[in-house]
């Protein structure tokens, strides 16, 4: 798919490009036009040189301001972002007997964000803790992160001390790694142990107790909170099964686009419409085994449910009622109930072979009810109270899932495989859903898709604000550079009217005096712009030799080590040269246009 | 045969509320080769008669012909090129470009000939040959600066001839130098005058120097006087 974002780059750089070798032809077809506005940047010496130093300041300031915000975008998107929420995020909130988040299928969501999401550099299982931690004497709140062996984290990390694979060696104790400044605060070195207490995903407290096998430096202050473990080990302490995440976080390789990561977490959620929970499996009655497919209804959570079933169903015996009222009741239509000789009231097991297990589950429920064959689904079809499901459908999804068309009369009163939380702008608004949900007494999953522009979006307000202030900065500097190549041209113009006169005179059209004053101009604008591009880098190079030792400041966020992070990239200083370059071009063309413009007679006739 | 004639030409110059009349219904004619003059006092209307014959400047009344052709209608393009190609310019104060050498000043309006297409040989040679003609053979690589009065006269009669016009127009050529320079300077304009066969018409209010013109004509109150 054509992105947007980068046609608009793409334009923006061919014209830069474009304009550049514009200027180039044109100094090679206008040779003495151009040569004498390259000697004339020698007349009048103190104000061009005061102009060129202008411009190069004017150029320092650029460069410096838009590597810091690369660099603060940098830290926020590559360095914060991606480990806090990456820059797409799924997750699960589910409520069955207790809240829950957990995403059950992980393999199942990852599928489907491979085939909807564009230019994906990774997808990371979530699987962390807060965590109450005790070291030496000391004590304090670590988010402890579970990352898989080989994880690229681990590659990208250089350690102090210590070493990752230790990690994943058996030891008495399971071994982590943490940041320099969480073992400070919790006055440990490597070989020490950390007790940790924290909660499993079912609420559980759970209590353990980790070996330091490395120490990394912090780079932020972000990462001071954190430490990590082998994902197996961590799965196992907060009860999670291998096919289970907190949440689902995609690094994407464009996390600078908002358009596009925002795009795709709509994209994303249009792939998520849920199907309806079905299970192919077996109902027992004594030796009698019929396999069927299983589907529920939610009769107690959606309540436009009953009166739809009401309409659709036509018992044969039971009432909608008693099934309703029944949290393990089942109906089944006709023909499987003459298999299974069953009647209201007789009590059936459900089984069925789990996704993720090798033993069959299995369910006590009661006929509740017998109903013709319903149009659209199997003849022999069972539909179960939704609280049946509740007890095995979401803790072991079925190997084999029942399906049914979406466009069936029935569809809307089957329960899903999960509800779908309407997508969000912003943080507030991703709050706000949220605390609603606290609210809302509802039952089931609710899959939530976010961007780090909902999630995040507090840290991005930062970022935007700061490059908010560095653009009226350029705004300012831009409008200096004008009013400063305007002035000088001006002048110049006034002093050299006989001399534009002259060239009249001679021969010299019109724009061939134009292209002499624009030159010069050009001329100036270009060295300025490339001693101001060395200045620039010489500025962050002795910026970033400064410590900033400001613990608990947020700005303290957008430094790395204590210094100052600039990350200067050839698109920013080229797209600031062009820039440069051409509102001085444009400037000269508009002001030189008088003096092209000007009669040889009257300029020849000018007195200072 | 006539390379200029005046018909009648007016110039006048909106000056505040009232209308200054700098030349009133002049007709002249100047044949291929002469060596003409006008004089009159200051403020006669000698320099705007000369912009006019050398297309700097519109007449506001009559016709101007070079060649036969009238240019008042001329587009500003056409106009310049027709300087470019027909007229050189010799100014009372020389108006060389002072960032160009003596040479560069001289090939200066080769170069702007785009149409011509001569070789970067052909104009260094024609500018080499044109200095040695006015005697500069050891100041071609000089800036203005760097010369005497006469030195840069020398010059920018260079620069006028270079393009071999059919018309030199010299505005108080010899203003701004000694006399014994002054002289000097005709003589070689003079010279020029006869091996190029190029048409001169100077201005001056200096009686000494009418000596070498072969027509003078007289100027007065904007009026040709004879």
């Amino acid at each position: 798919m054509i992105n947007t974002d980068n046609i608009f780059e793409i334009i923006i750089f061919l014209g830069m490009f474009g304009f550049l070798g514009f200027l180039v032809v044109k100094a090679l077809m206008s040779r003495m036009a151009v040569r004498i506005g390259f000697r004339n940047l020698t007349r009048q010496f103190r104000r061009n040189l005061m102009l060129g130093v202008c411009i190069a300041i004017g150029m320092v300031v650029l460069v410096v301001t838009t590597s810091f915000t690369n660099g603060m975008s940098d830290i926020l998107f590559n360095k914060m972002i991606v480990y806090m929420s990456g820059h797409l995020r799924v997750d699960n909130k589910e409520y069955t007997s207790r809240r829950i988040d957990v995403i059950r299928d992980v393999p199942k969501i990852k599928q489907k964000i491979m085939e909807t999401v564009e230019g994906i550099d990774r997808v990371e299982e979530e699987v962390g803790a807060f965590t109450r931690s005790f070291g030496n004497g000391k004590s304090g709140l670590l988010m402890l992160v579970g990352l898989p062996e080989g994880s690229s984290f681990y590659e990208d990390t250089d350690l102090e001390e210590g070493s990752v694979s230790d990690i994943f060696k058996p030891d008495t104790f399971p071994g982590m790694v943490l940041y320099k400044g969480a073992a400070k605060d919790l006055n440990v070195k490597l070989n020490d142990t950390v007790k940790l207490q924290f909660e499993t995903i079912y609420g559980q407290k759970q209590v353990a107790q980790l070996k330091v096998v490395g120490i990394i430096p912090s780079e932020n202050m972000f990462m001071d909170m954190a430490g990590f473990t082998d994902s197996k080990v961590l799965r196992e302490y907060l009860n999670m099964r291998p096919q289970e995440a907190i949440g689902l976080n995609v690094v994407t390789k464009f996390p600078d686009s908002p358009a596009r990561v925002i795009a795709s977490a709509n994209a994303l959620y249009t792939a998520l419409v849920p199907e309806a929970a079905g299970i192919k499996g077996d109902l027992v009655k004594g030796s009698t085994n019929i396999s069927t497919d299983i589907f529920a209804f939610e009769v107690s959570t959606n309540k436009d449910a009953p009166a739809l079933l009401s309409e659709k169903l036509q018992f044969i015996s039971g009432r909608l009622d008693d099934f309703t009222s029944t949290k393990n009741g089942i109906l089944l239509t006709e023909p499987l109930a003459k298999k299974l000789k069953a009647s209201s009231g007789t009590r059936l097991s459900l089984s069925y072979q789990p996704k993720f297990d090798t033993d069959m589950v299995s369910s006590e429920v009661i006929v509740t009810g017998i109903v013709s064959p319903v149009e659209g689904f199997a003849e022999e079809t069972a539909f179960a109270n939704e609280e049946v499901f509740y007890k095995v459908f979401f803790w072991n999804l079925p190997k084999e899932p029942a399906v049914v068309s979406h466009d069936n009369a029935l569809f809307s009163a089957l329960l899903p495989e999960w509800d779908r939380l309407p997508r969000t702008p912003d943080s507030t608004s991703s709050m706000k859903k949220m605390l609603n949900l606290n609210k809302e007494n509802w039952k089931g999953t609710r899959l939530d898709v976010s961007s780090m522009y909902e999630t995040a979006s507090a840290v991005i307000d930062i970022e935007r604000g700061l490059n908010i202030v560095s653009f009226i900065a350029v705004l300012i500097l831009f409008f200096v550079i004008l009013i400063g190549v305007v002035n000088t041209m001006r002048m110049s113009i006034r002093e050299r009217t006989r001399e534009i006169g002259t060239n009249r005179a001679i021969g010299m059209q019109r724009h061939d005096v134009r292209t002499v004053f624009v030159f010069e101009v050009v001329f100036l604008a270009f060295f300025a712009c490339v001693v101001g591009v060395l200045l620039g880098f010489a500025v962050m190079w002795l910026l970033s030799l400064a410590t900033f030792d400001i613990p608990g400041n947020m700005f303290s966020m957008f430094l790395v080590k204590k210094h100052l992070y600039f990350l200067p990239t050839f698109k920013a200083v080229f797209f600031t040269f062009g820039v440069i370059m051409m509102i001085s071009y444009f400037i000269a063309f508009r002001t030189a246009r008088h003096a092209a413009n000007l009669r040889a007679a009257d300029a020849l006739r000018h007195y200072e | 045969m006539n390379v200029i004639e005046l018909e009648k030409v007016e110039k006048d110059y909106p000056l505040g509320a009232t209308t200054v009349h700098a030349v009133r219904g002049v007709d002249l004619a100047i044949k291929e080769g002469d060596f003409i003059s006008i004089v009159g006092p200051s403020g006669s209307g000698k320099t705007t008669l000369l912009n006019i014959i050398g297309c700097i400047d519109h007449a506001t009344g009559g016709a101007v012909r070079i060649h036969g052709e009238d240019v008042t209608t001329y587009s500003d393009k056409k106009l310049t090129d027709l300087r470019l190609h027909t007229i050189g310019f010799i100014f009372q104060t020389f108006n060389l470009i002072p960032v160009l050498t003596t040479l560069e000043n001289v090939e200066f309006p080769l170069l702007l000939m785009k149409k011509a297409n001569l070789s970067k040989k052909e104009i260094r040679d024609r500018a080499v040959k044109l200095l040695e003609e006015v005697g500069l053979n050891d100041q071609m690589n000089q800036r203005p600066f760097e010369l005497s009065g006469g030195q840069r006269q020398r010059v920018a009669i260079a620069r006028a001839l270079v393009t071999k016009p059919a018309i030199v127009l010299a505005d108080e050529p010899t203003a701004n130098l000694d006399s014994d320079t002054g002289e000097k300077i005709l003589t070689l304009m003079k010279e020029l005058n006869v091996i190029e066969k190029t048409t001169f018409i100077f201005s001056t209010h200096d009686p000494d120097i009418l000596k070498y013109a072969n027509g003078v004509v007289k100027i007065k109150d904007g009026l040709r006087v004879s």
